[in-house]
């Protein structure tokens, strides 16, 4: 099995539940796509603005469609008991964390497969390339991590489904900007270069958010 | 022991805001030129509003925050001397 | 605890000696700026009271690093109280910087680096203290506000720098205030004075807060002692204790 083994098998038992009953991706999906089409709305689009505008109702929709599905993620956990066994289990609280990440960022990207191709056609704005492929990776990375986290502390309190976004949000703030901005210059038509200070800002977001969560889990589902 | 503690605590934030000031006096930032030239246009005497405002707000909130705190603590502190004493009266009575 | 009230009325006295003092050389004593005007002293409360919205981040991280190696509570009660009081002094640091901002940048708000991180940052901390409100209580509930501690000081310095490099990759903005190059050495010594008084405040309210915490945690307890002896005597309901203490 070795140091990997346990964590897949976790990432694995959450994408056979997921496999079977579709809720985590279908409710991620619909959200995200809904908040395009709102922001299409409430947002005048125009040939200039929307290079500019759309990487941010992009991100908005990838955040805001990340807290429910991460908040899914551990409310089936904990209405079933099934993370008092997940604790019971012979693993380590980080191979509980690093799978549940895990399970997390598969989600998430299984999602915006969908999503990127939508938004490119509704906002026209080309952002199926490599480099936003590797930006949104990135960025789901940390947002994932930091999310697994900040979704197994809000599980624990009374009004959860406000607590989750209430405390990741603002976190995820650097992420989010870093995230919008090498979209954009990508979606402009610009090069890796472009992008490159934002990349790294991700980069170093995704870093320090990894360790931290990966050090801080284990005191939250202390008992 | 306690007075000590809490002198102790005005040194070390002391010491903690002096370090920030002198981070902050380093990296002074520069006036831009549409910054100085609102500035002109202004005329200084139709800002008192604001900066009583400023004060204002800040001894109010310093003030509000003061008050909540110390009414809050003799409630406190009257709770627990009636629980004390119920617990007094109870292991008598037992 | 009786014993520590005279001191306290002391350092009650002194604070408000010294803010009259700080308010007599902000209005009277201190020259007027000669670019700003008058709103210039506002920078006199702005600038403290901004710094040490930055240190109570520090001071809850500090706190809860603590808490989560010692497990002692006092130090969990020691990152709440900074926690409460940093959000009421980062909630005046962007009101005052709000109302100074509007006469001299002819906006009430703009996306400048340290606003940015002064807002996200409160925010974070706002999220803690509800957090202690929703969270369960005892060691539980005080673990994960630590680690929202901990992750809002370790966030800060990423905010920052992601605000800054936003701001300038947006030109055009209007940045920084432009009264602090050209302070005179009365200037200096006024922004001193209030920088000791409203630190000498703010450790005031801290210490306050702290006890009110202490005082909370003494009240858990009785009543849990309480509770216990009126289970066991079976002379009065768990409920009758409880209605008693909070006559």
């Amino acid at each position: 099995m070795g140091v990997l083994g346990p964590i897949w098998a976790i990432a694995r038992k959450d994408l056979l539940l997921e496999f079977r009953n579709r809720d985590i991706v279908v409710s991620l999906l619909v959200f995200s796509l809904l908040v395009l089409v709102i922001f299409n709305f409430a947002v005048e689009l125009t040939p200039v603005n929307r290079f500019v505008v759309g990487p941010g109702i992009l991100w908005v929709a990838v955040a805001f469609a990340g807290v429910i599905g991460m908040n899914r993620a551990f409310i089936i956990e904990k209405d079933r008991d099934a993370l008092d066994g997940l604790m019971l289990a012979p693993v380590s609280r980080d191979t509980l964390f690093f799978g549940k990440a895990l399970g997390s960022l598969v989600f998430m990207l299984i999602a915006e497969a969908v999503l990127f191709p939508v938004f490119t056609v509704l906002f026209d704005v080309d952002i199926l390339r490599v480099e936003t492929a590797v930006i949104a990776a990135m960025a789901t990375f940390g947002f994932s991590a930091a999310g697994t986290a900040f979704a197994a502390m809000a599980v624990n309190t009374r009004s959860r489904e406000i607590m989750l976004p209430v405390l990741f949000l603002p976190v995820i703030s650097p992420l989010l900007i870093a995230a919008v901005e090498a979209t954009a210059r990508v979606a402009e038509g610009g090069s890796w270069s472009d992008a490159a200070q934002w990349i790294q800002l991700t980069a170093v977001f995704d870093i320090v958010f990894f360790v931290a969560a990966a050090v801080l889990f284990h005191f939250v589902l202390e008992d | 022991m306690k007075i000590r503690a809490g002198a102790a605590l005005v040194i070390a934030l002391m010491a903690l805001v002096a370090t920030a000031a002198m981070a902050m006096a380093s990296g002074e930032p520069q006036t831009s030129e549409v910054a100085r030239a609102a500035q002109q246009e202004t005329n200084p005497n139709t800002n008192l509003g604001y900066l009583f405002a400023i004060y204002a707000i800040t001894w109010a909130g310093f003030f509000a925050y003061i008050f909540l705190i110390s009414r809050r603590q003799r409630e406190l502190e009257r709770e627990i001397k009636q629980l004390r004493q119920m617990l007094e009266d109870r292991g008598r009575a037992a | 605890m009786r014993g520590t009230v005279p001191g306290r009325s002391i350092w009650l006295a002194a604070n408000a000696a010294l803010m009259a003092i700080t308010l007599w050389m902000i209005f009277i004593w201190v020259p007027t700026e000669a670019n700003l005007g008058v709103i210039q002293r506002a920078l006199y409360f702005h600038v403290p009271i901004a710094i040490i919205s930055l240190v109570a981040v520090v001071l809850v991280a500090i706190g809860s690093v603590t808490y989560l190696v010692t497990n002692r509570a006092r130090w969990d009660w020691f990152a709440h109280a900074s926690a409460e009081t940093g959000v009421l002094v980062g909630a005046l640091t962007l009101i005052t910087g709000s109302i100074w901002a509007r006469p001299i940048w002819n906006v009430w708000w703009t996306w400048d680096a340290k606003l940015t991180t002064t807002l996200i940052l409160w925010f974070i901390f706002v999220g803690y203290l509800m957090l202690r409100a929703y969270a369960p209580a005892g060691g539980q509930g005080a673990r994960l506000a630590a680690i929202v501690g901990i992750i809002g000081a370790i966030d800060a310095p990423i905010i920052y720098f992601a605000a800054d490099l936003w701001r300038t990759a947006h030109p055009g903005r209007i940045a920084g205030p432009g009264a602090e190059g050209s302070m005179t050495s009365e200037m200096g010594w006024t922004l001193l004075v209030s920088m000791i008084a409203i630190v000498s405040a703010y450790s005031y309210m801290l210490v306050e807060r702290y006890r009110v915490r202490r005082a909370e945690a003494a009240v858990e307890a009785l009543s849990r002692d309480a509770s216990l002896i009126s289970a066991r005597g079976a002379s009065a309901s768990r409920a009758d204790v409880l209605a008693a203490g909070r006559v």
